[in-house]
């Protein structure tokens, strides 16, 4: 599925006059959207190539078109989303996350959920299938594939998922629903023919659970971030299982600056690290000795 | 031919009073099954937090809802849910309360989270129960009045013919 194709499947949620200025715009354009961003009382805009930039001037979002594509973006079911809401975001069919920022409606220390919507981000996913080939090819053993924001992580691991869930049992940890998009049970997007698909766990219990019940080869998880998460890998490498994962970091120097990632890299978890930029392989590099 | 024809004006006044009394039971089931229909959107609520398109899907091909119409005009719905269920309601199958207890629901169902949901379809249910009633007593009340004065009227009329 390429972005043109989301960018489709998600048309239908988009205010009438937003949906008119993408028509309107020329099909090459489109396919390198990235984003979509519908802000109050503001334009439009898109993300092209990693710069926001205005839809078309008039094209001016009311409070009354974030309502009602807030709506409809919750599946006109808001109470089925109090989960997302309260962590700031919604997958949609096909795996386009869509960013929710307005005020927080809190319960103690923790955000309950959202009134007063102001900001919509549509991220469009994107799936290319072989782009992982070469190094799922030339490497093996458990990779760490870091990048900066929109740099391609999800997509990279999606394809790396497909390539290890077609020669060995992979397990997914899809904590968002973005890289299996699963519906229903049935995954949207290609994960392999023997992977087993954990949607909507949380990183560090799907992990356990995984190599509790399905005894895999290969766990696929994405954005590691917390201490907990990577205590799960620590204790899953421990049996044997080889991880594929990606992690926010700029670079290899700011990977090494983050002191939650330090016991995975201290332990050599990790065989190779890969830097993406712009949604493409910058820097292959090996971060264990042997 | 003349008896025929007398036979006849009996036959469709004594029909018609029928019909009515037929027509008042109907109402009495669709109250029932609306009643039935909302607590049962508040179990799935509550117990599967499932979307209101995979709600009605699952209702709609429920048998017990079979009579329900408006439900078959929801169960696919990619517009603004409120258009959608507005028209479904107002599709003219509904007796005039339940018409205007669903509308009000609608403007409503989806917007806030469980709890909320919860309470207002609790609230929509007392008012249905409350409609089911009222159309129950008037139901009892006046079938047997349609019926009779049907047969009566119909008789009537073939003594005034004769």
């Amino acid at each position: 599925m390429q972005t043109s194709e989301n960018l489709q499947n998600i048309m239908h949620y988009l205010p009438v006059k937003v949906r008119e200025a993408l028509r309107c715009m020329n099909p090459s354009q489109t396919d390198k959207i990235q984003e979509i961003r519908l802000r109050c009382g503001r334009p439009a805009g898109i993300v092209l190539d990693g710069r926001e930039i205005k839809l078309t001037p008039e094209c001016i979002i009311s409070t009354e078109e974030i309502s009602r594509t807030f709506q409809a973006v919750c599946s006109y079911s808001v109470y089925s989303y109090e989960q997302e809401l309260s962590e700031g975001y919604i997958t949609l069919p096909g795996g386009c996350r869509v960013g929710i920022s307005g005020s927080a409606v809190r319960q103690e220390q923790n955000v309950r959920t959202l009134k007063y919507i102001n900001s919509l981000n549509f991220r469009i996913a994107g799936e290319f299938i072989g782009i992982a080939e070469q190094i799922f090819s030339q490497t093996s053993g458990s990779i760490l594939i870091m990048g900066a924001v929109g740099s391609g992580k999800t997509t990279y691991l999606r394809d790396m998922c497909r390539l290890t869930g077609n020669h060995h049992r992979t397990a997914l940890i899809d904590e968002r629903g973005e890289l299996a998009s699963v519906q229903r049970g049935i995954p949207v997007h290609d994960v392999g023919l023997m992977t087993d698909i954990f949607d909507g766990y949380p990183r560090a219990a799907g992990i356990i659970t995984a190599l509790r019940v399905m005894s895999p080869e290969y766990i696929i998880c994405d954005e590691i971030s917390t201490e907990s998460d990577v205590q799960a890998i620590l204790q899953a490498s421990g049996c044997g299982v080889r991880f594929a994962a990606s992690c926010h970091a700029g670079s290899f120097a700011e990977l090494r600056q983050r002191a939650f990632l330090r016991p995975l890299l201290d332990r050599n978890i990790f065989r190779y690290g890969i830097f993406l930029q712009d949604r493409a392989v910058k820097q292959i590099r090996r971060l264990t000795e042997s | 031919m003349k008896a025929l024809g007398i036979l006849c004006v009996f036959l469709t006044c004594a029909g018609t009073g029928f019909y009515l009394a037929m027509m008042l039971r109907k109402e009495v089931r669709i109250y029932e099954r609306l009643t039935a229909f909302l607590k049962d959107c508040s179990v799935y609520i509550q117990y599967q937090n499932l979307p209101l398109q995979e709600l009605f899907q699952i209702l709609a091909g429920n048998p017990d809802y079979a009579g329900l119409q408006f439900l078959q005009n929801i169960r696919e719905f990619r517009q603004d849910f409120e258009t959608v269920w507005s028209c479904a309601v107002q599709s003219g199958t509904l007796p005039e309360d339940a018409e205007r207890i669903l509308l009000n629901l609608g403007h409503e169902l989806g917007k806030t989270d469980v709890s909320g949901q919860i309470a207002l379809l609790e609230l929509y249910q007392n008012q249905m129960t409350r409609a089911y009633e009222d159309a129950r007593t008037a139901c009892f009340r006046k079938t047997k009045l349609y019926q009779s004065l049907g047969c009566l009227g119909g008789a009537m009329l073939a003594i005034l013919f004769l």
